[in-house]
């Protein structure tokens, strides 16, 4: 979706504000909301795309307004609704209503440092051609879904060429809508900077996107 | 690991080159870093990483990204103006050097490895290691020599 989370590009943001040794959360809150985000995915009714378009589809105004682990929290309880694993009574109310289950979660204690440590790798190992191969000149496709994608909008249209072929991964716009994992092949693309944003940028540089087979077309 | 591939050639090169392993060799990776690419800073290219559509980071070797990274600022202008952003941060590059972005829009996560700092031709590993700082390994700034007061 051409939602404000596709920021690449834009102006008026403000100066970046770096942090020196700034702690990794600057509330309690921010890490339970990682924990939690971390432990209802266990149970496995969404997904990681699915996870990252509930987050876009926060309303502009609210995305901004908030901070990030806020929108963390917005998207999961968005989530925890449409899966029935929470009643907005009981949102409301801040304790179970009578009579629903408890259930204890999937991801326990002694679960996490195998989550952590083994991760969750997004690459496939299935037989897929790919379209294309390093070296050759490609063009983002100027598609605009109304779902999940991960090519930014600064890319669309835009002409580049196959720095390398990281093999066979899931699609995330079909992931993201439960359609089925798509798997097919990721690529980084080479833009040169002038390419994306004209003659403003230095001649030598480039941006390098990850971009799955179905965004790329014959340049 | 950054100090590792500065002291033996041939883990720098295997980091390059099959980075999952060579990280895996120092005992990292996992979760938000099951695919990682490692992009090397010299003096005539320097590497910067992004995530423009949420904040895509190597949690296994970085941790969890600082407040910047996933700030609206740097995710907007990493890739339009990359160099002004870089001075925000304190680094000024040459108009010859040639600045790579690497939005990292899929599942692949990007780590720089910096550019070894000047006079640190006689200092052992762990010495080496104490100079690197996270900001160096997104690219947003250089590992800065000893006697210069560190980068971090």
């Amino acid at each position: 979706m051409n939602g404000v989370h596709d920021m690449g590009g834009m102006h008026g943001m403000g100066p970046i504000q770096p942090e020196i040794n700034g702690p990794v959360f600057h509330q309690k809150w921010e890490g339970r909301s990682f924990a939690i985000t971390r432990a209802m995915g266990a149970w496995g009714k969404w997904n990681l795309d699915a996870t990252r378009f509930q987050r876009e589809q926060i309303a502009p105004v609210d995305y901004f307004r908030i901070s990030y682990y806020e929108r963390w929290i917005v998207a999961l309880v968005e989530l925890m609704l449409k899966n029935g694993m929470v009643a907005p009574s009981e949102l409301e109310s801040g304790v179970p209503d009578k009579g629903s289950a408890k259930q204890l979660p999937p991801l326990t204690t002694e679960r996490v440092p195998i989550l952590v440590s083994k991760g969750v790798p997004a690459r496939r190992d299935v037989q897929v051609t790919a379209s294309f191969r390093v070296g050759q000149r490609v063009r983002a496709r100027n598609i605009n879904p109304v779902g999940h994608t991960r090519l930014p909008r600064y890319a669309r249209g835009r002409a580049g060429t196959v720095d390398r072929d990281h093999g066979v991964f899931l699609f995330p716009d079909t992931n993201a809508l439960f359609l089925g994992e798509k798997p097919q092949h990721v690529y980084t693309v080479r833009f040169a900077a002038r390419e994306l944003w004209g003659e403003q940028a230095a001649p030598q540089d480039s941006v390098y996107l990850d971009l799955w087979d179905d965004y790329l077309e014959p340049a | 690991m950054v100090a590792q591939a500065w002291s033996d050639p041939a883990y720098k090169q295997r980091l390059l080159t099959n980075p999952d392993a060579a990280i895996a060799e120092l005992g990292y990776g996992g979760l938000q870093g099951e695919h990682m690419v490692v992009v090397e800073n010299t003096a005539k290219v320097h590497n910067l990483v992004v995530c423009t559509l949420c904040s895509c980071y190597p949690w296994p070797v970085l941790g969890l990204p600082p407040v910047w990274y996933k700030s609206a600022a740097y995710r907007s202008r990493s890739v339009i103006d990359p160099r002004g952003v870089l001075r925000e941060f304190g680094l000024e590059l040459a108009a010859d050097v040639e600045v790579r972005v690497w939005d990292s829009t899929a599942e692949v996560r990007y780590l720089v490895l910096p550019e070894r700092p000047a006079s640190t031709e006689k200092m052992n590993e762990a010495e080496l290691a104490a100079l690197v700082t996270r900001d160096a390994m997104v690219g947003v700034a250089k590992v800065a020599p000893p006697r210069e007061g560190g980068s971090a």
